[in-house]
C-alpha cells in the first residue's frame, strides 16, 4: 500500500482550526480528482511531538473514502524531501517563521499560506 | 519456559485473550465494570485464562490476530501470537509488538453504555491499561522495539494521545491490515521511520486472494465467511467496505485448523450471515445450505455472529430458509443457535433517516413489522437473538424513543436479549469524564428499563434451558444467576426510589 500513488500534502506550523479546514479542503480536492490515497506529512521541530493528531482527528474521522497516511518529519528534512519526492506536492504553511528558499520547487509545489 | 525468541509479537490483554469458558456471549461481560462481586471474580467469569504452550502461545486467540500472524508467517517472518501473561518474557528480544482490541479504552458501546449508567470504568479498559503498564516498555523501546496498534478500536488512540506517548505507540492502523502490515514491517526491518497513523480506505482493502488462512485456532472457532455489507446504514463503518465472500475452500481450511487443535464448535462471522453468497440483498439459498452443511460436517455446534432482521424474514418467507437451516444446524444434538441482530429503532421516521435500506427488500415504512415478524420466526426456530438498539442519535426526537418503547412491548413474548446502545458524539469523547455530558431523557429511561426487564426475564430461561447446561459450567451458571438476582434487586430498589411504575408483567411465552 505505501508504494502506491499518493496525493501529497506537507504541513508546516501548528495545526489549528484554520489548518484543519485547509487539510479538509485538500482531502476533498483529492477525492474530486479520483485519488485513492492521501499522505499528510507534518514537519515538526520535536520528532516526538504528536499533539497535531488531536486536531487532525477532525480530518481523519470524517474521511471514509480515501486511505490516509500521516507522518511526521523533522523540519530540517523539508528541502531534502521536496528534492526526492516526485509528483505534485501541496504545501500548507500555517506559520509566519522564515522558510528556506523554495523557488526551485515551484513547478511541483502548490503553496497554501496561512490567512 | 522455552527460550525461542520471536521478532514480531502479536497480542492483546486478558479481556480479549480468552475463550470465555467456551461461551462467546459471556465475553460481553468484559464490556462492563464488576458489579456485585470483586473484579477478580468478574474477570474469572468473563475472561478466564486459557492454556498456553511452553512459549506462551495461547490455545485460541482473536481471529484478527490469527490472520496477521498467518500473513507474517506466510511471508517468512518470525511472528507469533503470545498470551498477555508471557509478553514481558519475549519483549526485550522482539523487534515489533502488535496490539489489537475491540475497545481499548471502553469508548464503544456497550462499554460506554455501562460506564454511563454505573459511572465505573469497564474491566476491558482497566485490563488493557494494567497489561500495558506491566510491560518493560521503556527498556524495550531503548532496544528499538516498535509498537503498532490496530483493530476495530484503533481510532480510540486519537482520544488518548497521552497514553500513545506514554507507552510509545509508534503507529496506529485503522482498517483492514493485510496490505499495510507488511509495508510497516519492512520499514522497521530497514530502519525507516514509521507513519504515525494509517487509515486503510476501501481501495486498499485486500482481495480474497490476499487474505490468508489462519494457522492456529481462533477464539471459540470464530471464522469469517464474508467482509462488508451492502445496506449503507449511516451509523455503520463496515458498510463502506467492498463486499467479499470467502470461498468454501478457505472456510473449510480454517474450520479444520480449529478442529485439529480441539476447538470443535464454531461461529460463522459476517455482518449478515444470511447474505453469504448473495447478490446485493438477493439471498443465495444454495450457498447458505452448502455453507451450513460444511459447518455441520466439522463442528459439534454452530453459531452465527450477526444477521439482519430483514434477511431473517425474507429468508423464511421466500425460501423457508431458516427452517431448512435449522434442520441442518440442529441435526446433531444441537437444539438452538445464537446470533446478534440490530433493531436500532422502532421509529419509521428515524429509520428512514439513518437506515433506509436496513429493512430491504421490505419498505422502510414496514420496519417495526419486519422486526416483529423476524422475532417470531427466530422464536419458532430456536434462534436466540441478542438484539441491540441505538439511543441518543442526533436526529432522534422523544417521539422516536416512544415508538421504540412501543415496539419493545410487542417483543415481550419472544425469547431474546435486548441491549440499548447509547450514541456518543465523537466531540464529547474529548473529556475524560465524557459520560457526564451525555443527556439521558425520561423516554430513554423507559426504553432502558424495558430492555433490562425483558433481558433479565429471558436470560434466566436461556441460561437454564439452553446456554449453560454442561455439568462443568454449573459454578458459572450459579454465579450468573446470582448476578441476575442482584441486578433485579438493585433495579427494583432504584425504581421504587424514583417512583417509577413497574414494567407490567411479562407476556406469556409463545408455545412452540
Amino acid at each position: 500500500m505505501l508504494t502506491g500513488r499518493f496525493y501529497e500534502v506537507y504541513f508546516l506550523g501548528r495545526l489549528d482550526e484554520v489548518g484543519v479546514e485547509k487539510l479538509k479542503e485538500c482531502v476533498f480536492e483529492a477525492t474530486k480528482r479520483g485519488e485513492e490515497r492521501v499522505r499528510i506529512r507534518f514537519y515538526v521541530r520535536d520528532g516526538a511531538d504528536i499533539s497535531y493528531l488531536d486536531e487532525l482527528k477532525k480530518v481523519l474521522l470524517e474521511n471514509v473514502l480515501l486511505s490516509i497516511v500521516v507522518e511526521s518529519r523533522e523540519l530540517e528534512k523539508l528541502t531534502e524531501d521536496l528534492e526526492s519526492d516526485e509528483g505534485e506536492i501541496t504545501l500548507i504553511i500555517n506559520e509566519d517563521s522564515p522558510l528556506p528558499d523554495l523557488t526551485r520547487f515551484q513547478k511541483k509545489l502548490r503553496i497554501i499560506r496561512k490567512g | 519456559m522455552g527460550r525461542t525468541r520471536f521478532d514480531i509479537i502479536l497480542t492483546t490483554d486478558r479481556s480479549m485473550m480468552s475463550n470465555h469458558h467456551g461461551k462467546e456471549f459471556v465475553g460481553f461481560m468484559t464490556t462492563g465494570p464488576a458489579i456485585g462481586m470483586p473484579e477478580k471474580l468478574w474477570m474469572w467469569i468473563a475472561a478466564p485464562k486459557m492454556k498456553v504452550d511452553s512459549l506462551g502461545r495461547p490455545w485460541q486467540a482473536p481471529y484478527a490476530l490469527r490472520k496477521l500472524e498467518a500473513l507474517l508467517q506466510d511471508k517468512g517472518y518470525n511472528a507469533a501470537v503470545i498470551d498477555p501473561d508471557y509478553v514481558a518474557h519475549h519483549l526485550l528480544d522482539a523487534k515489533i509488538l502488535m496490539l489489537s482490541h475491540h475497545d481499548y479504552f471502553a469508548l464503544c458501546p456497550p462499554s460506554s453504555e455501562w460506564w454511563l449508567i454505573t459511572r465505573k470504568e469497564p474491566v476491558n479498559a482497566k485490563s488493557f491499561r494494567r497489561f500495558m503498564n506491566s510491560l518493560p516498555l521503556a527498556k524495550a523501546k531503548e532496544r528499538g522495539l516498535k509498537i503498532i496498534a490496530g483493530g476495530p478500536a484503533a481510532w480510540q488512540w486519537l482520544y488518548r494521545l497521552d497514553l500513545m506517548s506514554r507507552w510509545g505507540i509508534d503507529t496506529v492502523v485503522d482498517g483492514e491490515g493485510e496490505r499495510i502490515i507488511i509495508d510497516l514491517v519492512e520499514k522497521v526491518y530497514s530502519g525507516e521511520p514509521l507513519p504515525r497513523y494509517v487509515f486503510v480506505g476501501p481501495s486498499d482493502v485486500p482481495s480474497i486472494e490476499e487474505i490468508p488462512a489462519i494457522r492456529r485456532p481462533s477464539i471459540n472457532g470464530l471464522i469469517e465467511i464474508m467482509r462488508g455489507c451492502p445496506r449503507g446504514c449511516k451509523f455503520c463503518s463496515v458498510t463502506l467496505r467492498p463486499l467479499r465472500h470467502m470461498p468454501l475452500e478457505l472456510i473449510e481450511k480454517e474450520m479444520l485448523v480449529n478442529v485439529r487443535e480441539g476447538v470443535r464448535s464454531g461461529i460463522l462471522h459476517s455482518e449478515d450471515v444470511l447474505l453469504y453468497g448473495a447478490k446485493g440483498i438477493k439471498l443465495n439459498p444454495d450457498a447458505l445450505i452448502k455453507l451450513h452443511q460444511l459447518a455441520r460436517k466439522h463442528w459439534e455446534s454452530i453459531a452465527w455472529s450477526h444477521a439482519s432482521l430483514a434477511a431473517v424474514k425474507n429468508a423464511e418467507e421466500e425460501h423457508r430458509l431458516i427452517s431448512r437451516l435449522r434442520e441442518i444446524i440442529c441435526s446433531k444434538g444441537q437444539d438452538y443457535w445464537g446470533v446478534e441482530v440490530g433493531i436500532e429503532t422502532g421509529s419509521v421516521r428515524l429509520a428512514k433517516k439513518i437506515m433506509p435500506a436496513k429493512s430491504a427488500p421490505y419498505p422502510v415504512e414496514k420496519w417495526p413489522e419486519v422486526v416483529e415478524d423476524a422475532f417470531t420466526i427466530m422464536h419458532e426456530n430456536n434462534v436466540i437473538p441478542a438484539a441491540t438498539l441505538i439511543l441518543g442519535l442526533p436526529e432522534e426526537t422523544p417521539e422516536d424513543v416512544v415508538k421504540t418503547a412501543e415496539l419493545l412491548d410487542r417483543l415481550k413474548p419472544y425469547r431474546s436479549l435486548i441491549v440499548p446502545m447509547f450514541f456518543v458524539p465523537m466531540g464529547v469523547l474529548k473529556n475524560k469524564d465524557w459520560f457526564t455530558d451525555v443527556r439521558v431523557t425520561d423516554e430513554h429511561v423507559e426504553v432502558m428499563r424495558r430492555c433490562l426487564w425483558h433481558s433479565v426475564r429471558w436470560a434466566e430461561e436461556i441460561i437454564d434451558k439452553f446456554y449453560l447446561r454442561e455439568a462443568h459450567l454449573s459454578p458459572l451458571k450459579y454465579l450468573l444467576k446470582m448476578f441476575l438476582s442482584y441486578v433485579k434487586m438493585k433495579v427494583r430498589a432504584y425504581e421504587k426510589k424514583m417512583g417509577l411504575r413497574p414494567i407490567e408483567a411479562e407476556a406469556a411465552p409463545i408455545a412452540h
